[in-house]
């Protein structure tokens, strides 16, 4: 990537000389939080003439787009595929005149195996499996997320995904638990298909059903517009970086917000080094989990404050590994698998261009699991894992190496990943995300209404850039 | 030990077959029990049973002895990364140091002792947003944002602890688990709204170094009317505040030691089971353990891990699956020079920034000496402190510390960090109940599950703490000697 002179410069200077700087800058709008939905909407304001400024606490651009580049083919340490209906986010890619390639066929070339209880469990010994709690008609089904979802598709009461903060919806603001309970799932199913590589939560107890519903209807329309999981050549994160190339402001990296105090004519945004920004507005896409760390005054109103505090963030931890040798062709099975242990789903990556190779194997660890690792502390955990998939593959013994970790619970710029929803939580505290607080305006993921992930927070940045420039 | 088909298929064939390599415990007989955990609860489980003539066996996941109960002994006079005090209402662990040859030393005269600059009760400064606040500033201070009629008062804990105790609708404390007291299971936050408390003081006096919860919304006002009562009483019936000589871990090792047999450290549990007439505990190490009952003293969290065949009781799982439990990170600063005799303010301070609340704690020889200073982390705050690494987080907290106080620059060396979260055997410290939780949970905590027992202070009903642990002990065997 090639950083623009000014933004490099502002970057640099950041980086080199982080001694106070007690000038105040002046600007029409900070953007705090150079992700996608910082930068995106800097870029749509500064379209319009708007003078920008951004400050980013990491040392890197980015946000929850962050590509491994250290490891072949740039795999993905946080949002990973473009699905067909992110209309805004592919606009975006081409508008940059990146490269999208689309993984979904490369998914799918090999299997996954399951391994519960200790073991591999061959598929054609899955049906009759002690360990197969699958509901009675589903024995021969493959257990977790799939099939979960097509339970959920098949009694989503929702007509349209978007009604889901709708008022009616109220009712559906309920555990995934009682749900499932209600479509005859034994404790011992939802366990197996819904606790284990978990989606959403930490458990079923903990979720919202109406999430789903939104969720999967969403889904639905992002492979009926076109049937692709895409990603940027290079990594993902080189969205981001281009936006912010393609910027007239400054980028200002390493700035950790640590107060935001607001007057009759502006807003003074204050960093952990003593440096201050003043502007007319301030944008925020700060994740929930940080934003708790920020000094307001005066402070958010009590229901923003409220949900700030109190909604969950998705915990996924990924462990990046290495092969050796290709051990899977010893043993028969194939290099990944879902178990139920701190390991989690190990999927396959191939990553290059020009080939299907398999480049390495990501596992990822949710919720409990993410919190088992996130106990262990980053080494122990990578060591765990290895050893976990060692006991469940011998043939994997000493043929595997840790060469990626992220713990995005742990990354105190994130939290978490995704913001979540605990039941009857969506209709409490979901008119406060997207609100803005004075001259505050708030984007990010958390805060859209009818997307998720990266398409989440393009919409997201969209709204808030338009609610800045019809009062400035 | 061997295996059935059924257990090596549910908790793992690796297991099953390491079993074979180990076998600790092949040569002798089952015991009657097998108590999970060597903290406070699952060693005074375990005495009571031996004392009884029931054979135990204790296995704990770390490599030592007490848990939550944990002494920094290489800091001068051995502070606690945990449990602290041993105060006046606290029975059982005041008798069962002494039984187990353990004289408590009263700290209390060296928690009341103030710097010469000082006299107020508090010993603490007051500092927000980056700037110490004089006392005698504070009534009229912009950021003083106490109700009404209290704006001389300091901030926090003891200040909203006697508000509480105003307006505390329970006659006996032990009363919160009643049926009627239902009605209060709701937030503490609304409490304070009702006696017109603005949103600035509760975020100033509950949210700023939170005790329980991680704000006021997810803390029940029934938990505080029981903890406030119950703390209260703790004060009325004996001012102390105890420690152990060589700190409290000291305790539960004597407690250990006092066991007929040996505690097998270094064994983390994976899984449960239990079957007709036995159950089976699962360690990642292979072994297995079987006995007739199994009293389980793991702390909520870690209890997530763990398999159970077969699965818990509906509610007892949704229990350990949702409450929550407090997060706590200390970091422990050895001050090379009392600096505080330069600038004239006490060392010990209560902040909004991440030095969260500092302690200063004398607990050398010297009873009037200033040994280090503790600076708890509480909440989000933890959360924060958690996300650095530890050398980060240390030089955070110190660079905090220096920009308010600029007369300990260069003064403050950090002896240590703890976070309950990052350890993997508590994974937070006590458990905390949130709106609508005590009416529902603390029993499903509590009762038993096929040949399982539970204890620890999550299953307390009466005290908390030290105390709490002592309490779900005793309860634990009890409930296992009427069975055996």
């Amino acid at each position: 990537m090639k950083l623009s002179r000014r933004t490099f410069v502002a970057a640099s200077a950041a980086l080199v000389a982080s001694r106070p700087l007690h000038a105040k800058t002046e600007a029409d709008v900070i953007v705090i939080g150079a992700g996608l939905s910082g930068l995106y909407a800097a870029r749509l304001l500064a379209d319009e003439g708007v003078k920008v400024v951004m400050v980013e606490g990491r040392g890197r651009l980015g946000g929850r787009l962050e590509s491994y580049r250290h490891l072949e083919g740039a795999p993905e340490a946080g949002g990973d595929s473009i699905l067909g209906g992110y209309g805004r986010v592919r606009d975006l890619a081409d508008q940059l005149g990146l490269t999208v390639l689309n993984h979904r066929p490369r998914g799918r070339l090999s299997k996954t195996e399951i391994a519960l209880g200790g073991s591999v469990i061959p598929r054609d010994q899955w049906p009759d499996h002690p360990l197969n709690y699958m509901p009675t008609e589903s024995k021969a089904a493959f257990p977790g997320r799939r099939f979960f979802e097509s339970v959920v598709a098949a009694n989503n009461p929702l007509e349209a995904f978007e009604s889901w903060a709708d008022p009616e919806s109220k009712k559906y603001d309920r555990s995934v638990h009682a749900f499932l309970r209600e479509q005859g799932w034994s404790p011992d199913t939802i366990n197996l298909n819904y606790n284990t590589n978990i989606g959403r939560g930490t458990s079923a107890h903990d979720c919202s059903i109406l999430t789903w519903f939104f969720r999967i209807g969403w889904d639905k329309v992002q492979t009926d517009i076109e049937n692709v999981a895409l990603k940027v050549v290079g990594g993902n994160q080189t969205i981001p970086e281009r936006i912010a190339v393609e910027l007239p402001g400054d980028v200002h990296l390493n700035k950790v917000v640590s107060a935001i105090h607001q007057d009759a004519a502006g807003v003074n945004v204050i960093c952990e080094d003593g440096s201050t920004f003043r502007a007319k507005r301030v944008i925020n896409s700060t994740p929930l989990p940080p934003l708790r760390w920020v000094n307001f005054d005066p402070l958010l109103p009590a229901e923003k404050a409220a949900a700030i505090n109190m909604l969950p963030s998705m915990k996924i931890n990924k462990v990046f590994l290495t092969a050796s040798e290709p051990f899977w062709d010893d043993d028969g099975f194939g290099p990944g698998m879902w178990t139920d242990t701190p390991m989690g789903q190990v999927a396959v990556l191939r990553q290059l261009e020009n080939s299907t190779a398999v480049t390495g194997l990501i596992c990822r660890s949710r919720g409990i699991m993410a919190e088992k690792l996130d106990a262990l502390g980053p080494k122990a955990a990578q060591a765990l894992v290895i050893s976990e998939y060692e006991k469940l593959r011998p043939a994997a013994k000493g043929k595997l190496k840790a060469v990626g970790y992220k713990s995005w619970a742990k990354d105190r710029f994130a939290g978490g990943t995704w913001m979540e929803w605990h039941p009857g939580q969506v209709h409490q505290f979901q008119p406060h995300l997207a609100s803005a607080a004075g001259r505050i305006h708030f984007c990010g993921e958390h805060t859209a209404q009818s997307n998720r992930g990266m398409e989440a927070a393009a919409e997201s940045a969209e709204r808030c850039a338009f609610e800045v420039l019809d009062v400035l | 030990m061997e295996t059935d088909r059924r257990t090596a298929l549910k908790l793992g064939s690796v297991a099953a077959a390491a079993t074979l390599a180990t076998g600790k415990a092949k040569a002798q007989a089952n015991p009657d029990v097998i108590v999970i955990g060597a903290g406070l609860s699952g060693l005074y489980s375990a005495m009571l049973l031996a004392e009884a003539g029931a054979t135990v066996q204790v296995i704990e996941g770390r490599d030592r002895l007490g848990g939550r109960l944990f002494s920094a002994r290489n800091v001068e006079g051995n502070p606690e990364w945990g449990g602290d005090s041993i105060l006046g209402g606290y029975g059982r662990m005041q008798d069962v140091s002494a039984n187990v040859g353990i004289e408590l030393v009263d700290h209390q005269s060296r928690r009341d002792l103030s710097p010469e600059a000082h006299k107020d009760p508090t010993n603490t400064e007051l500092a927000l947003q980056g700037k110490l606040i004089p006392r005698g500033d504070w009534p009229t201070h912009p950021l003083n944002k106490m109700p009404d009629g209290a704006k001389n008062r300091f901030p926090g804990r003891g200040f909203f602890q006697a508000v509480i105790g105003e307006n505390n609708p329970l006659e006996a404390f032990e009363d919160w688990l009643d049926a009627d007291s239902a009605q209060y299971d709701r937030s503490i936050y609304e409490v304070f709204k009702e006696i017109g408390w603005s949103d600035e003081a509760i975020d100033l006096n509950y949210n700023t170094n939170v005790q329980y919860g991680t704000s006021a919304r997810d803390i029940s006002s029934l938990m505080w009317f029981f903890t406030q009562a119950w703390f209260k009483l703790q004060g009325e019936l004996d001012r102390v505040a105890f420690k152990a000589p060589g700190g409290n871990q000291s305790i539960p090792e004597a407690m250990a030691a006092s066991l007929p047999g040996e505690v097998h450290l270094g064994k983390e549990v994976i899984g449960i089971r239990s079957e007709p007439g036995q159950a089976e505990v699962h360690c990642a190490d292979g072994s297995v353990y079987k006995a007739k009952r199994v009293i389980c003293s793991m702390p909520i969290p870690t209890m997530r891990w763990l398999k159970f065949d077969p699965l818990l009781p509906a509610l007892k799982a949704q229990a350990i699956a949702t409450v929550p439990v407090q997060k706590i990170t200390k970091i422990i600063l050895v001050p090379k020079k009392p600096f505080w005799e330069d600038d004239g303010y006490s060392p010990a301070m209560w902040t909004d920034t991440d030095c969260g609340e500092v302690r200063a704690l004398r607990e050398g020889e010297d009873a009037n000496r200033i040994t280090c200073l503790m600076a708890w982390g509480r909440g989000y705050l933890a959360d924060k402190l958690d996300s650095y690494s530890d050398e980060e987080a240390m030089a955070q907290v110190i660079a905090d510390y220096e920009r308010i106080r600029p007369a300990a620059k260069g003064q403050l060396e950090a002896a240590g960090i703890k976070s309950w979260q990052s350890d993997p055997f508590a994974a937070g410290d006590w458990a905390v109940w949130s709106p609508g939780t005590v009416t529902t949970m603390v029993k499903a905590l509590i009762d038993p599950a096929d040949r399982i027992h539970f204890c620890g202070e999550h299953t307390a009903t009466s005290n908390r703490g030290m105390e709490g642990a002592m309490e779900s002990g005793e309860r634990a065997a009890f409930e296992v000697l009427d069975l055996i």
